[in-house]
């Protein structure tokens, strides 16, 4: 699938089919549930970072009338005491419950304790004073140098590093070493005339959705329970609630609202499995609502990381080896993407020794989760700056540098599979053909560029598309649409069905009424759902033409299906889609198509992105003032869609690198839970994001699809470090780039 | 002790009863059941619970439910007339100024305040004038062209 | 059959030959030839035929000549 295809609808600029009702304020999300008699719930949580639960005595809030239900970590029956001592708990989801309710422990600010339900919003609140709990203070642990020191407290007693050369013996903050390899790494090095060694450093940030988590359920003891919720993937939310509850799955519908962001951080599940457990013991709906201090405080935020990287090169430009050293925090609870972040550290080059080394840390902070290419920004933060700093050391323009380095089909990566066709070096040429990167650099100004490579996933995706006697049509997809991937979906089953998008209604179905769908994230859904619908449709025609046949008369296969008609292959005949499905009662009944898949050829995306800046040598505050991001999208469904990926993903980078963190007291006390001091990019920061489409196909999608959405969040990280450092001839080595540091950095320099 | 409260919401007269801790937001979405208006932090940084109280652009989160006593608001479901949309909001489907569109019934909202008080902003003004409207997903770039775009039309019919 | 430096070391090597035309017949093979890599080890992994990664590799075939790899499961962001 090289040679450019025709295309009626793909590509083009379409109408979304959900606009209009979320411009007008009829969509409905994760907050906008109310049911008859439903009450409202509420969460007691940790005012410590780091302490054993000595006294949790719920009977003065049982007492009050106020009060309908109460849940803890016992309300767990996969997890709780019973379940140990009965031998009967489900492995693997200890982690995820005690994150959601404590058992005995807590282990960072804001960690939830106990629930309560009552009649109103404010008294739940209220009763949550009734709750009589006790600490024992322990010291926190906060930093990857403080996890890993030996004076550290434990946090799980019985944790042992996963991955060493020799069995642990005693446990650790380490949960997990990775280690991946390629050639040798002595004699790259060996071989090097330049080498670059930097230590880099990135903070906790957040994903950011200004949709906080909520969510409205109803238990029915006699049919499934209903969860409302916005989140990426209700049937994840479903499997977890019943593993949690030791609940079948035909016993839990779940609902997914319109979700208002996500980012990977409306992956896992916080108040559901609470929500139901209150709402079994009440009787009654229950609606719970996280505020935006629970939000930073407990949800899931991205890892903090440290990142030693180690490049050599020789003087014509060709680098010999890359080596890197990688911590991630997890959080409270194992498991960072450290993976990822390993794997992707070095894909964007093509070369010959490399070594990778990446440790999974806990420490007193809230459980990480996803935040779009997880893993990848922190340690491809890392290795880009260290990349760009030795171009420049060498001489070389950082484009023509990695040009000369670049991964491209055939190239063999750090984590086994050699790369199939990629787009990384088709980015770097369109950037040096940019507009941006021929404009001369102002003054005051540094400018950064940098490139960024996340795999993308396919997965299992679920769709059915029905006809009405007139034509017109639903499709039924199960992947939460997070950023106008309904559209996407119409557009590429018109194609197919050779039918205007407007007559083709998406929805986004229920637990009950699809079938399983992973959920939307990987930047899978536009390639994994989008074949699926394909599919379906493509069933369809099939349909389409044994129908057309048995009117005719013919076999099926004296029959064409072309731009929505059927031709008879024997004669003149013509019957249009909407002919067919008007006349399916006399040949069949009514026209659906199926289709259940698990995508495979998922195709990776490659970015470039680059960055001007100026710094205001008296504050040391950072103005974006020009900024472009280029990016292999394999083939645009919705180009404007996909251009809002590649500027969306670039200015959470942009947020990323200059202004976010979470700042914590020495105590583990999160000081910044709100978007006053905890400070995303707003309108006024920004200039215009220009966005550049790159279409290397991917053979695997019958369009040529690639992800896009995770890609664009990467390069920002080091595009922003570079024109910081440039701007300020001093290197930069630990984000966010905000402006105390800065004026340090410029002092320091003086 | 609630207190009953008459007011204008959309050209409707509304009356309710709420408490003197309930903010506007509050009444809006769990009272009145007008669930167009966001909550996305409560105290007044975010934007996404813009709605325009006696013409005048504010939080919701940030006014109690008794100050609307006698007082006109509006909140995004009156921006349409019936089924025609308004043209800022034609502008924002147009130009995809929206991804998951929780940011958009604020900046709906903000946007017509912005365009009555200024027809013909510049880039940056916009820029400045929407800065207390949060959006994670877009990046803003097409939601300053929908804003722009949306101005010059307005003008051209004005 | 190649390995990465985490498998390595269950596997004691770096790359082998193995005769196996499908996913099943695979792990058969391996977990009987290296007795460190187990079941365990290899079943929550995704599979890399020649370069084209499946995340559920239950019912995958190849070819004789193929290239193949274990990798961590991909994340969703
Ligand atoms: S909810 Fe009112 S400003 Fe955020
Ligand atoms: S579109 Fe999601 S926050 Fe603006």
């Amino acid at each position: 699938m090289s040679e450019a295809r025709e295309f009626k609808h793909i590509g083009q600029r379409t109408i979304r089919p959900d606009g209009f009702d979320k411009v007008t304020g009829k969509a409905n999300y994760g907050a906008d549930l109310s049911l008859p008699g439903m009450i409202w719930g509420a969460i007691l949580r940790s005012p410590h970072a780091h302490a054993n639960i000595t006294k949790l005595d719920v009977s003065r809030a049982e007492a009050n009338p106020d009060v309908l239900a109460i849940a803890t970590f016992e309300d767990f029956p996969s997890v709780n005491a019973a379940a140990q001592r009965d031998g009967t708990q489900r492995d693997g989801m200890m982690d995820t419950a005690c994150n959601i309710l404590a058992n005995q422990k807590v282990l960072y600010h804001g960690h939830a304790v106990a629930a309560i339900a009552a009649r109103s919003e404010a008294a739940a609140i209220a009763a949550l004073d009734l709750i009589d709990i006790e600490y024992e203070v322990l010291r926190p642990v906060l930093s990857i140098d403080d996890a890993i020191s030996a004076q550290a407290p434990i946090l799980h007693e019985t944790m042992m590093t996963q991955g060493l050369a020799e069995p642990a013996t005693k446990a650790s903050n380490i949960s997990a070493r990775m280690e991946l390899k390629k050639g040798d790494i002595e004699a790259g090095f060996a071989a090097a005339d330049v080498i670059v060694e930097r230590a880099y450093d990135t903070p906790t940030v957040h994903q950011g959705y200004i949709e906080p988590h909520a969510t409205t359920v109803v238990f029915n003891e006699n049919g499934p329970s209903m969860i409302w919720c916005p989140t990426q993937g209700h049937f994840d939310v479903r499997a977890r609630v019943a593993q949690l509850l030791n609940l079948e799955l035909g016993q839990i519908k779940v609902v997914a609202s319109e979700i208002g962001g996500g980012f990977g951080g409306k992956t896992t599940v916080y108040l559901e499995p609470v929500a139901l457990i209150l709402s079994r013991k009440s009787g009654r709906p229950v609606k719970m609502e996280m505020s935006r201090g629970d939000v930073f405080r407990a949800s899931g935020p991205a890892s903090a990381s440290q990142s030693l990287i180690k490049v050599g090169a020789k003087m014509d430009g060709t680098i010999t080896a890359m080596q890197a050293t990688l911590h991630y925090e997890a959080g409270a609870f194992q498991g960072s993407p450290m993976g990822p972040g390993c794997m992707t550290v070095f894909t964007p080059y093509d070369v010959e020794n490399l070594y990778v080394e990446g440790f999974d840390v806990v420490v007193n902070k809230p459980k990480v989760a996803a935040y779009r290419a997880p893993g990848a920004p922190q340690s491809e933060f890392a290795a880009e700056m260290a990349v760009n700093e030795l171009a420049k050391k060498i001489g070389m323009d950082p484009i023509e540098f990695r040009l000369k380095n670049a991964a491209k089909e055939g190239t063999q990566t750090i984590y086994g599979p050699k790369l199939k066709v990629v787009g990384l070096e088709a980015c770097l040429e369109a950037a040096k053909a940019s507009p941006h990167y021929n404009a001369p650099i102002p003054e005051n100004v540094g400018r950064g560029l940098a490139a960024g490579f996340w795999f993308n996933i396919g997965g299992q995706s679920s769709v059915i598309i029905n006809l009405n006697p007139d034509g017109t049509g639903t499709i039924i997809e199960g992947s939460p649409d997070i950023g106008g991937s309904r559209a996407s979906m119409q557009m590429m089953a018109a194609e197919i069905l050779g039918v205007a998008p407007s007559s083709l209604n998406p929805i986004v179905a229920d637990t009950e009424h699809v079938a399983y769908n992973q959920t939307t994230g990987g930047s899978r859904t536009t390639f994994a759902t989008g074949m699926a619908v394909v599919e379906a449709a493509e069933d369809i025609v099939e349909q389409l033409k044994a129908r057309a046949a048995a009117m005719w008369n013919v076999t099926a296969e004296q029959v064409d299906f072309k731009d929505g008609v059927a031709h008879n292959l024997t004669g003149e005949d013509q019957l249009t889609l909407a002919d067919i499905c008007a006349s399916a009662e006399k040949t069949g009944g009514q026209i659906s198509g199926r289709a259940n898949i698990n995508a495979r050829g998922a195709g990776p995306s490659f970015a470039v992105h680059i960055c001007d800046i100026k710094v205001d040598k008296e504050t040391g505050k950072t103005d974006v003032v020009r900024y472009t991001a280029i990016q292999d999208a394999g083939k645009a469904i919705h180009p404007s869609y996909v251009e809002g990926q590649f500027q969306g993903g670039a200015v959470q980078g942009i947020g990323w690198a200059l202004n976010e963190e979470y700042v914590y007291s020495k105590d583990g006390i999160m000081e910044n839970a709100g978007f006053l001091d905890y400070r995303i990019p707003l309108a006024s920061d920004l200039p215009e994001i220009e966005a550049i489409i790159v279409e290397v196909p991917n053979s695997f999608h019958p369009f040529g699809v690639r992800g896009v959405g995770e890609t664009g969040i990467i390069p920002p990280l080091a595009a922003v470090g570079t024109a910081v450092a440039e701007a300020i001839g001093q290197p930069i080595s630990s984000l966010p780039c905000s402006p105390p540091k800065i004026l340090k950095l410029l002092m320091s320099a003086q | 002790m609630k207190s009953h409260i008459s007011t204008t919401i959309n050209g409707d007269p509304v009356e309710f009863l709420c408490d003197p801790s309930q903010t506007l937001l509050n009444v809006l979405r769990n009272d009145l059941g007008m669930t167009g208006t966001k909550e996305g932090c409560g105290s007044g940084d975010c934007g996404a619970c813009s709605v325009l109280f006696d013409g005048e652009l504010v939080c919701a989160c940030l006014v109690l439910g008794v100050e609307a006593q006698g007082a006109e608001i509006e909140t995004v479901e009156g921006v349409a007339t019936h089924d025609q949309l308004h043209v800022i909001q034609e502008k924002f489907l147009e130009h995809a100024a929206l991804q998951c569109g929780i940011c958009t019934p604020g900046l709906i909202v903000s946007t017509k305040a912005l365009l009555e008080e200024n027809p013909s902003p510049t880039e940056e003004e916009a820029r400045y004038f929407l800065a207390g409207n949060l959006c994670r997903c877009t990046g803003y770039d097409k939601i300053i062209k929908a804003v722009m775009d949306a101005a010059a039309t307005m003008r051209q019919g004005a | 059959m190649c390995f990465n430096a985490s498998l390595e070391k269950h596997a004691g090597c770096a790359s082998l030959h193995v005769v196996a035309l499908n996913y099943r017949a695979l792990l058969e093979e391996l977990t009987q030839r290296l007795p460190q890599l187990t079941q365990e080890v290899l079943t929550p992994l995704a599979l890399v035929i020649d370069g084209e990664i499946v995340q559920e590799p239950f019912l995958a075939g190849f070819s004789a000549e193929a290239e193949l790899h274990f990798i961590e499961k991909i994340a969703a962001g």
